[in-house]
C-alpha cells in the first residue's frame, strides 16, 4: 500500500508520460525503471481502455514490449471467458471512482489486480492505473500449505477418534465386567490376579484388594491333584481353553459350584495372560435337584392317588377327567383310558336313593369347580353307576383344585358306603326295636294301672289309689323318655326328616297352649298370647314347629310357680319369624346357662322342685331348630323368669329328606 | 227295660255297639287281655288273635266291624296282614283297621297307612286305654256315615 501512495504522489506530477520532453525527465525515468522492477504488472488505461503506459512485466503479459502495448486496447487481449467481467470492473471504478480489487485464473495462473481511479488525470487520457500480480506460486504455497494443514487436522481427528473409540470399548468391556454375573479374572502366567471384576468379589468372598498379589488359589484347591495338574497342562502347556465344573469355597467357608472357562491369551506362541469366567451355578443345581425331588414326590403322590382305597378323579377346570386312580377303575368298571377327556358329569351318572338321575345342578362337581368344597353324606347317600348299570351307594366329597387363587380344576373322591349303610340299617333297628321291646311292658304298665284307678275292676282304697297313681305316673314319664331317646337317636343318626308345607303356626300354639290349660289350671296360672297373625302361614314342618313350641311351654308352665304369667308371642322381626315364651319363673341359674341345651342336663334349682323332666326337650329343640335353619336362644335371670326364643327366616324350614319322623 | 246304674249316654253307646264286633290282632298277651277286657266291659264282641296268620283267617272268617292291628308279630306282620285282607275282598278292602303298635311310624308303615285307608295309626305308649276306645267309637261312628 505504502508504496502505491508513493507511486500516485508522483504519479500526480506526471504531466504527459507520452511527452517525456516534458519538465522531469529524469525523474520519470526514475520512475520507470522502479515501475520495471516491481514484480507486479502495472497498467495505466484511458476511458477507453487505451493503454496509456505500461511496465516490462505488464507488457510482457501479452508477450509484448511496453512500446509496442502502448496506445493498444488493453481489454483487446483479453480471454473472451473473462472479458465482460473484467471490462465491468474496470467501468465501474471509472464511473464510481472507488477502487477495486479482484483475482481470477486464467490459463492455470492466479492473477490478482488492483484497479485505482486517478483523479485528476483525466484530460491528460489515463484514468485508471492496474496493478496486476501473477500470484500463482503464492497460491500454490498456501494451497499447499492449507492442504497440509488439513491433512494433519484430519489425522488429529482420526486419532481422536480412536482413542475415542478406544476408550468407549474400554468402558464398554469395564460395564460388562463390572456388571455381569459371571466372574472375570486376569492372571499373569503363574496365575497372579491382574483384574478382578465385582462379580469376582461376590461370588468368592474376597475383595480385589485381598486378590491382590495373590492367585485363583485362594478359593480354589477344593478340587484332586489331579484335575489341577490336567488344568494346568490344558492351559499353559497345551495353551488351550479349559472349561469345566469346579467346586470351590468362599471366604466364608461355604462350598460352591462353579462353571469354569479359562482362556490363555497367546501372543507369538507365548501365553501372556489367562482369563478366568467363573459362573456360581450353585442354585441351578439345587434348583435341579429340588426338581429332581419334587418329581420323586410327585410320583409318590401319584402313587400313593393311585393306590388309595376310595376312588378318586381330577378334572379341569371344565369338568374333563384329567386322572382317575386304581380304585375308581375297580368300583367304576371304567377304565382310565376310557374315561380321561370325558366330561364326568356325562359319562358317570348319578342317582338319588328313590333311583332319580341327578340333575348337573344336584351334582358336586360343578359346586366343586366354583370353589366350594361338597359332600354328600353316608345318610343320604348318591348312588354311583357303575359302567355295567349297576349301582352302590357312595359318600362323595367334592374339593377345587386351586392354583395361585384360580381354581384349575376339581377332584371328586367317592367311598362305597354299602357296608356302612349296614351298619347303620343295623343301628336304628336296634333303636327301634329296644323301642318297641321297652314299650310294650309300659303299655301294659299303663294300661293296667289306668283301668285300675278308673275303677273298672271296682273301687280301691284310698292308700291303693295313691300307690297306683304313682305307679302309673312313673309308667307316663317312662313313655315320655322312651320318645325323647328315640328322638335323640334318630337325631344323632340325622335320620329325621323335614317337611315343611305351609302352616298354620297360630293354630299349633293354641293346640301347645290347650294341652297344657289343665296343668296351668292346677297351677292358676296366667297364658298371654302375642300373635302378629298378619304372618299368615309359614311354611314349616308341623310336627317339628310343635315339638319345640311345646317344649318351650311345657318348660314354662313347669318351671314356674302357682300364679305365674306365660306370654307367647309370635312375631316379625325384619325377615324372621320369631316365637317365644317367657315366664315368670325359677329361671337358670348363671353359672349352668352355657348347659341347658346339652343332653340330659337339668339346672340345678329345678331339679328338686321337678323330678319329671328328661333333661332331653331343650336338646331336641335346638337341634330341630338348627337343622331346620333356625335359631335357639334364650335370656334368663334366676327367680325372676326366663325367654326362650325360636327364629327362623320368614321364607320357611329347610327340607331335610329323611326315613323317621320325629314324635 | 231298665237301666238304673246308666246315663243315656251310655244306654245309646249300647244300643249302638250292641252288634259291633272288634278284633284285637295282637301277640303280647298281657296287651292283649288289656283291651279284650276293656272292650268286653264296654259292650263289644271280642274277637282276638295272636299274629297276622290268625288274624287274617278270623276277619275273613268273622268280619269284625273294626280290627286293632299290632304291627311286629310273629308268623306274619300287621302290615302283610292289612295288605292280604285288603286285596281279599269287598269287606277286607272298606274294614276300617287301626294300627295300634309301639313302632314310631317310618316311611314303610306311613305309606301303608296312606295306601289303605280306612286305617288309623296309633303309638299304644303315647295312649291311654280309655283314648283307644274312644278313637274306636269314634271310627265306627264316621264308617256309618
Amino acid at each position: 500500500m505504502e508504496k502505491i501512495k508513493k507511486f500516485f504522489a508522483f504519479w500526480r506530477d506526471i504531466p504527459h508520460h507520452n511527452s517525456p520532453r516534458s519538465g522531469n525527465e529524469q525523474g520519470f525515468e526514475t520512475v520507470r525503471a522502479m515501475l520495471d522492477a516491481t514484480s507486479e504488472a502495472v497498467y495505466l488505461i484511458d476511458i477507453n481502455g487505451r493503454v496509456v503506459d505500461t511496465n516490462k512485466i505488464g507488457a510482457a503479459r501479452f508477450g509484448r514490449t511496453p512500446g509496442e502495448l502502448i496506445g493498444t486496447v488493453l481489454y483487446d487481449y483479453f480471454p473472451p471467458e473473462i472479458f465482460h467481467e473484467r471490462v465491468d470492473r474496470i467501468n465501474s471504478v471509472i464511473a464510481t471512482g472507488a477502487p477495486v480489487r479482484f483475482e481470477d485464473v486464467r490459463a492455470g495462473r492466479n492473477l490478482r489486480a488492483s484497479v485505482y481511479p486517478i483523479k485528476g488525470a483525466t484530460k491528460k487520457g489515463a484514468i485508471v492505473v492496474i496493478f496486476s500480480e501473477d500470484v500463482t506460486e503464492m497460491r500454490q504455497a498456501e494451497m499447499e500449505e492449507r492442504k497440509h494443514a488439513l491433512e494433519e487436522l484430519r489425522q488429529i481427528q482420526k486419532s481422536e477418534q480412536e482413542l475415542r473409540s478406544a476408550n468407549l470399548d474400554l468402558q464398554k468391556f469395564k460395564l460388562a465386567t463390572d456388571n455381569t454375573t459371571d466372574h472375570v479374572i486376569i492372571t499373569d502366567i503363574e496365575g497372579t490376579i491382574l483384574y478382578a471384576n465385582h462379580a469376582a468379589e461376590v461370588i468368592t468372598g474376597y475383595s480385589v484388594a485381598e486378590m491382590a498379589g495373590q492367585t485363583p488359589r485362594l478359593w480354589g484347591r477344593q478340587m484332586s491333584k489331579k484335575f489341577y495338574v490336567d488344568f494346568w497342562k490344558t492351559i499353559k502347556y497345551d495353551k488351550r481353553p479349559f472349561v469345566g465344573e469346579v467346586t470351590n469355597r468362599r471366604k466364608s467357608g461355604e462350598f460352591y459350584v462353579a462353571d469354569l472357562r479359562v482362556a490363555p491369551v497367546v501372543t507369538d506362541d507365548h501365553v501372556q495372560f489367562f482369563v478366568a469366567i467363573e459362573r456360581d451355578i450353585t442354585r441351578e443345581k439345587d434348583a435341579l435337584k429340588k426338581e429332581k425331588d419334587l418329581a420323586q414326590r410327585r410320583a409318590l403322590d401319584e402313587a400313593i392317588l393311585l393306590s388309595v382305597g376310595g376312588g378318586l378323579v381330577a378334572t379341569d377346570r371344565d369338568g374333563s377327567v384329567t386322572l382317575v386312580n386304581n380304585a375308581f377303575e375297580k368300583l367304576l368298571g371304567w377304565k382310565p383310558t376310557e374315561v380321561v377327556g370325558k366330561k364326568l358329569i356325562e359319562f358317570l351318572p348319578r342317582e338319588n336313593e328313590f333311583g332319580q338321575r341327578l340333575s348337573p345342578k344336584e351334582r358336586l362337581l360343578p359346586h366343586a369347580l366354583l370353589g366350594e368344597t361338597v359332600t354328600s353324606g353316608i345318610v343320604h347317600p348318591t348312588y354311583l353307576v357303575r359302567k355295567d348299570g349297576s349301582k352302590f351307594p357312595a359318600s362323595v366329597i367334592a374339593t377345587p383344585v386351586v392354583l395361585d387363587g384360580d381354581i384349575i380344576g376339581a377332584v371328586e373322591a367317592f367311598r362305597d358306603v354299602t357296608s356302612d349303610f349296614e351298619v347303620d340299617k343295623a343301628k336304628t333297628e336296634f333303636v327301634s326295636l329296644a323301642s318297641h321291646q321297652l314299650r310294650t311292658p309300659l303299655t301294659a304298665i299303663n294300661w293296667y294301672s289306668e283301668m285300675l284307678l278308673d275303677g273298672d275292676v271296682g273301687p280301691l282304697a284310698k292308700k291303693q289309689k295313691e300307690y297306683l297313681s304313682e305307679i302309673y305316673g312313673a309308667g307316663l314319664r317312662m313313655a315320655t323318655l322312651v320318645k325323647a331317646l328315640l328322638n335323640v337317636s334318630r337325631i344323632e343318626l340325622g335320620t329325621f326328616a323335614i317337611e315343611p308345607k305351609p302352616t298354620d303356626i297360630f293354630g299349633i300354639a293354641r293346640n301347645v297352649i290347650k294341652e297344657s290349660s289343665h296343668l296351668m289350671a292346677e297351677k292358676k296360672q296366667n297364658v298371654t298370647e302375642k300373635f302378629d297373625e298378619s304372618i299368615g302361614m309359614v311354611n314349616v314342618d308341623p310336627d317339628l314347629m310343635g315339638i319345640i313350641v311345646q317344649n318351650f311351654f311345657t318348660n314354662a308352665v313347669k318351671y314356674t310357680p302357682e300364679k305365674g304369667t306365660i306370654t307367647l308371642t309370635i312375631e316379625k322381626r325384619e325377615d324372621q319369624l320369631v316365637v317365644s315364651v317367657s315366664d315368670t319363673g325359677y329361671g337358670i341359674p348363671e353359672a349352668q346357662k352355657d348347659k341347658i341345651f346339652e343332653k340330659f342336663f337339668r339346672a340345678d334349682n329345678v331339679k328338686e322342685k321337678d323330678t319329671n323332666g328328661t333333661g332331653l326337650g331343650l336338646y331336641i329343640a335346638k337341634e330341630i331348630a338348627e337343622k331346620a335353619g333356625g335359631k335357639i336362644w334364650f335370656e334368663s335371670a334366676e327367680n325372676k323368669g326366663s325367654t326362650f326364643y325360636f327364629s327362623l327366616p320368614l321364607s320357611g324350614m329347610r327340607e331335610k329328606v329323611g326315613g323317621k319322623k320325629l314324635v | 227295660l231298665i237301666f238304673p246304674a246308666c246315663g243315656w249316654k251310655e244306654i245309646k253307646n249300647i244300643m249302638e255297639d250292641q252288634k259291633k264286633t272288634i278284633l284285637v290282632v295282637e301277640d303280647e298277651m298281657s296287651v292283649q287281655n288289656a283291651l279284650a277286657d276293656k272292650f268286653e266291659r264296654e259292650g263289644f264282641e271280642v274277637l282276638r288273635a295272636k299274629d297276622g296268620a290268625e288274624g287274617l283267617k278270623a276277619a275273613i272268617g268273622k268280619r269284625p266291624s273294626i280290627i286293632l292291628l299290632d304291627i311286629a308279630m310273629p308268623k306274619m306282620d300287621g302290615i302283610e296282614m292289612m295288605r292280604r285282607l285288603r286285596e281279599e275282598n269287598e269287606y277286607g278292602k272298606s274294614v276300617p283297621v287301626i294300627i295300634l303298635t309301639n313302632l314310631t311310624a317310618d316311611d314303610k308303615i306311613t305309606w301303608a297307612v296312606a295306601k289303605d285307608e280306612p286305617a288309623y295309626y296309633l303309638i299304644k305308649s303315647d295312649w291311654r286305654i280309655e283314648d283307644v276306645v274312644g278313637k274306636v267309637r269314634e271310627t265306627l261312628a264316621k264308617e256309618k256315615r
